[in-house]
């Protein structure tokens, strides 16, 4: 059932889309000479909406940079960052994922620069193995030996 | 008008309008990026992308606003080279030769823009008079960010007029130049017994703390340099480092 209030509701949505049509069909000149009429200044008019404008396109795009930062501290929240390896099987682990990528293990070797990849740290070990598994570069468990 | 660069696209599509705002956990998250920190022995900081997304690894040792950097140099890595497996180990983060295009440098760049961008570096340099350390200082500041990072930006972006220049014991080890600075005017390799940052290097005295004239020949190795006088500042940025701005106010060099 329509109440009172709804049907006024409804009547000025009409209302309101019968004038942003009327304005959309007018012509520029005509909605200028009509503003100037009206003593109004056009070019002060446009900075106006234009400022509105960008203010509502900076809060907008200040929401992603919220969303961003909210995902950062949920992800530090979650990130236990453990690896469940001695370290010799994190070395093994490493290399074989090194052996099925080529190009990273080219890469590492570079970076390594005054060595091979099996010149890294324990803790360089870990840290790579948890940035691949990150980054969904990861191979079978191998339960008998790692765990 | 100048277009914005890559890093200024990137802070204002995340309505950034204030240097406070530059969380840059933050924007490498919305560039698909996760950023740890962990002791790292051999670099500052490396990057790991495949495919959309990469981590980045910072020296948990280093001081706050080295990481920053760091993830900033890393995020140029990214936006460069984004999509392909790539793997850098940055130990020369901040250290890439000038005027160079290597990959290094544009990083650098990246990181100084994303990190200072003109729009917003703008106005906070306009609240000094005249650039000496002490404004980069302040300025450096009020982005969080090292003191030798916010001179060279400063430099490369036409803040400053003149020649940034580090040394150690060996000698000149880097230096940046504004682009308004003919490139005829090349810094000397050496530092020179009569210069002030000689004394700050080797004789352990104290920084200067504001810009002092001296003779354009004791930083240009040229035959005209005689017939022109600088200004100089210089901070010590390690127990064996300095380094110098030399400012350049007469047009006859500028030429």
């Amino acid at each position: 059932m329509t109440s009172p209030a709804d049907k006024d509701e409804d009547a000025l949505a009409r209302l309101s889309q019968a004038l942003a049509e009327d304005i959309l069909a007018a012509s520029d000149e005509s909605i200028l000479a009509e503003v100037k009429d009206d003593g109004g200044d056009p070019a002060a008019i446009a900075a106006a909406a234009r400022a509105l404008f960008e203010q509502a396109a900076v809060a907008s795009n200040k929401a992603l940079l919220a969303d961003a930062k909210a995902a950062v501290a949920a992800d530090r929240r979650s990130s236990a960052g453990v690896v469940q390896l001695d370290a010799a099987a994190a070395r093994r682990r490493l290399a074989r994922l090194l052996e099925q990528n080529p190009d990273t293990a080219q890469k590492l070797t570079m970076a390594a620069r005054k060595g091979k990849p099996g010149d890294f740290s324990d803790d360089e070990v870990f840290g790579l193995l948890e940035d691949f598994e990150d980054l969904g570069i990861s191979l079978p468990e191998e339960p008998e030996r790692e765990r | 008008m100048t277009r914005d660069t890559p890093a200024e696209i990137i802070l204002k599509r995340l309505g950034i309008t204030d240097p406070r705002e530059i969380d840059l956990e933050a924007i490498a998250w919305h560039l698909g990026v996760r950023v740890r920190y962990r002791p790292l022995d051999r670099c500052e900081a490396r990057i790991i992308g495949y495919g959309d997304h990469a981590v980045i690894t910072v020296n948990s040792r280093s001081g706050r606003r080295r990481k920053r950097f760091s993830i900033g140099h890393e995020l140029g890595h990214w936006h460069h080279d984004r999509g392909h497996l790539l793997f850098c180990g940055a130990d020369d983060i901040g250290r890439a030769a000038p005027g160079s295009l290597s990959r290094e440098r544009l990083a650098d760049r990246f990181a100084g823009n994303l990190l200072m961008p003109e729009y917003l570096l703008r106005p906070v340099a306009a609240r000094h008079r005249r650039l000496d350390f002490a404004a980069v200082r302040a300025i450096g500041d009020a982005f969080a960010t090292s003191a030798t990072a916010t001179a060279i930006r400063l430099v490369d972006a036409r803040y400053f007029l003149g020649c940034l220049i580090c040394h150690g014991p060996q000698g000149r080890k880097w230096f940046a130049r504004s682009p308004d600075v003919p490139e005829r005017w090349f810094p000397r390799s050496d530092l020179a017994a009569d210069s002030f940052a000689f004394n700050v290097l080797h004789a352990g005295a104290e920084e200067d703390s504001y810009p002092r004239k001296i003779g354009a020949d004791a930083w240009f190795d040229r035959w005209e340099a005689d017939r022109y006088e600088v200004h100089e500042q210089t901070i010590r940025t390690a127990a064996d480092e300095v380094l110098t701005l030399v400012r350049i106010d007469d047009d006859a060099m500028l030429a």
